[in-house]
């Protein structure tokens, strides 16, 4: 999340418009109110900024297609750490792999 | 279109799509290293204007206008192939109940609508476009690790390398509303040998998002620790368990796993949410101067029954969860040989628990009260209780973190004068988790423990592990 809040202020700077789309891996626990409450906490209100559910078969396959790997051990989510660039019509631009680490519920 | 707003309104607008975790008390974090204004100057110059893309969403948009005036439900629930849409696009509004996943369509501003069908069609672009398929199939995944110590971390009698487990976990897609989780382990036991066990089996249905029951074998829902960490150690931050919930077969003193049904769920009450866990199974017996949760049944009929009860605190304490936690059981002891009668216990544990997870704090506490009685009526009742308190800072890839936790066992209590690990102790432990990968950690942990009845000594440890996940 850190790395896409870098991702929001380097595109203010450059003064291009972007939308950021976050979808969560657990409908279960990530419902409206939940979402709500992590922008609320982590100031992450601006309008551009969509955190998304979905029923947990739209989740898997959105995943699947967008070729995100998860899985659930429990409460624990396992997962991987990339970004996908999309043009404005939807196209796909770049898959962008974590340099770093990223890590869930431990 | 509720998006932002910016001075060179005529730049075409790309998007950035991301899946996050599911635990959002629990946020991830992130490290990128890569120079992402590089990679942004770059997609400047692929992106241009959409007018194209707005005469489509302005189609769009009367459609779904023309939809929600028929009371018709969002297209996405009634496509297959096509990605996350109406469900996800209501969430995005602040406040929406989480009814909106069923479909129901909320009343919403004409400018949201628009929005939120620029966002599902987006979404369904983007899915489109990537295009990835993956295999149906079932999945394995699993945890191991090894370490190295000058003793070893589960039993320290031994020292030197070892291998600890090797955990097998599925879950196997079922349908909507059918459930199922199998943990199979192979992991090193007391005498040094790899034996094999099947540590979890649960089979279960999930009737709303408030409530799933489970049959089989679980782990017992007490306190915090027993099912927020499982088997896998790459999930956990600190290297083991505490002492006095290890697993049955690691030295525990706790029945960490039921044989039994199992229900289990969650309600948001307000900004808060509330958790339970309601539980009845076979209970428990000593065999070998260890718990065995009698995974065939018992021969007598009795049972285990408990309960927790958790509140997720949000606002300024976001990431906070307190709770309480009650169990009762009968217990045999079957190690004394006839003709001495096998001593039965009563076991009532009354628990409390506090954990605040944050995307820095990682600090649990936990504390068990047990009353038990010896039903055969030598020793009377026993008082006893055991507690931990661990802290850990996430630093980037580096989590430091230091654990307290004591136990002090009645020795009269024969409940724990049974078991082998059933001495008191305290220990105090200092550790460092580091992230090699998204996969794998690595922790060095030193410790000192002292045994303070039954035997009186005390040792130090300084252990080293290496976990993954696959």
């Amino acid at each position: 999340m850190r790395r896409l809040q870098r991702m929001q202020r380097d595109f203010d700077r450059r003064g291009t418009s972007a939308e950021f789309l976050v979808i969560g891996y657990d409908p279960d626990r990530d419902d409206a109110a939940a979402w709500h409450q992590y922008r609320e906490t982590r100031h992450l209100t601006r309008s551009n900024w969509h955190f998304l559910i979905g029923t947990r078969a739209a989740v898997e396959q959105t995943a699947r297609q967008l070729g995100f790997e998860f899985w659930k051990y429990d409460e624990h989510v396992m997962h991987d750490t990339r970004v996908l660039y999309f043009d404005e019509h939807g196209t796909l631009l770049e898959t962008s792999e974590a340099a770093g680490y990223e890590t869930t519920l431990r | 279109m509720g998006t932002t707003k910016h001075p060179r309104a005529n730049r075409g607008r790309s998007w950035v799509g991301a899946l996050l975790v599911a635990a959002l008390g629990h946020s991830p974090v992130t490290h990128a290293a890569t120079n992402d204004s590089d990679r942004i100057a770059v997609l400047e110059q692929k992106l241009d204007q959409s007018l194209q893309l707005i005469r489509q969403l302005s189609a769009r948009v009367q459609d779904l206008e023309a939809q929600a005036a028929h009371g018709a439900p969002p297209e996405a629930d009634k496509r297959s192939g096509t990605a996350a849409a109406a469900p996800p696009a209501a969430a995005a509004q602040p406040g929406t109940p989480a009814a909106a996943q069923t479909g129901a369509a909320a009343p919403t501003p004409p400018d949201t609508a628009q929005r939120l069908a620029k966002v599902e069609q987006t979404v369904n672009q983007m899915a489109a476009s990537a295009g990835q398929h993956a295999d149906e199939g079932l999945a394995t995944h699993g945890f191991a690790d090894v370490g190295i110590g000058n003793r070893n971390a589960e039993f320290p009698q031994y020292q030197g390398a070892d291998i600890a487990e090797l955990d097998f976990f599925l879950t196997p897609r079922l349908g909507s509303r059918t459930r199922a989780l199998f943990e199979l382990n192979f992991e090193v036991g007391s005498d040094g040998n790899v034996g094999v066990d099947l540590e979890r089996a649960q089979i279960g249905y999930q009737f709303a998002d408030s409530a799933t029951v489970w049959l089989g074998r679980f782990h017992t829902p007490y306190g915090y620790y027993n099912t927020a960490f499982h088997h896998g150690q790459q999930i956990a931050t600190s290297l083991r368990r505490p002492r006095f919930i290890e697993f049955e077969d690691h030295g525990g003193i706790m029945p960490a796993h039921t044989v039994g049904a199992w229900l289990t769920g969650s309600e948001r009450v307000g900004e808060q949410k509330v958790t339970y866990d309601v539980y009845i199974g076979n209970s428990q017996r000593i065999t070998g101067g260890k718990l065995d949760m009698n995974n065939a049944g018992n021969t007598h009929g009795s049972t285990i029954v408990g309960g927790n009860l958790g509140l997720l605190l949000s606002g300024a304490l976001d990431g906070l969860k307190v709770g309480v936690d009650v169990f009762q059981t009968r217990i045999e002891d079957e190690d004394p040989l006839p003709p001495l009668p096998a001593y039965v216990t009563q076991v009532r544990s009354y628990g409390a628990y506090a954990a605040y997870d944050t995307d820095s704090w990682e600090d649990i506490a936990e504390f068990h009260v047990f009353n038990n009685r010896d039903l055969t009526g030598h020793t009377g009742t026993h008082h006893s209780d055991a507690g931990f308190l661990q802290m850990g800072y996430r630093a980037g890839r580096y989590t430091p973190y230091a654990r307290y936790e004591r136990g002090a066992f009645q020795q009269s209590d024969d409940y724990f004068a049974a078991q082998a690990t059933g001495s008191s102790y305290y220990r105090t432990a200092l550790g460092l988790r580091f992230d090699v990968d998204l996969v794998s950690a690595l922790k060095l942990e030193l410790a000192q423990t002292h045994l303070t009845d039954r035997v009186i000594s005390s040792y130090d440890e300084a252990l080293l592990q290496y976990a993954i996940r696959f």
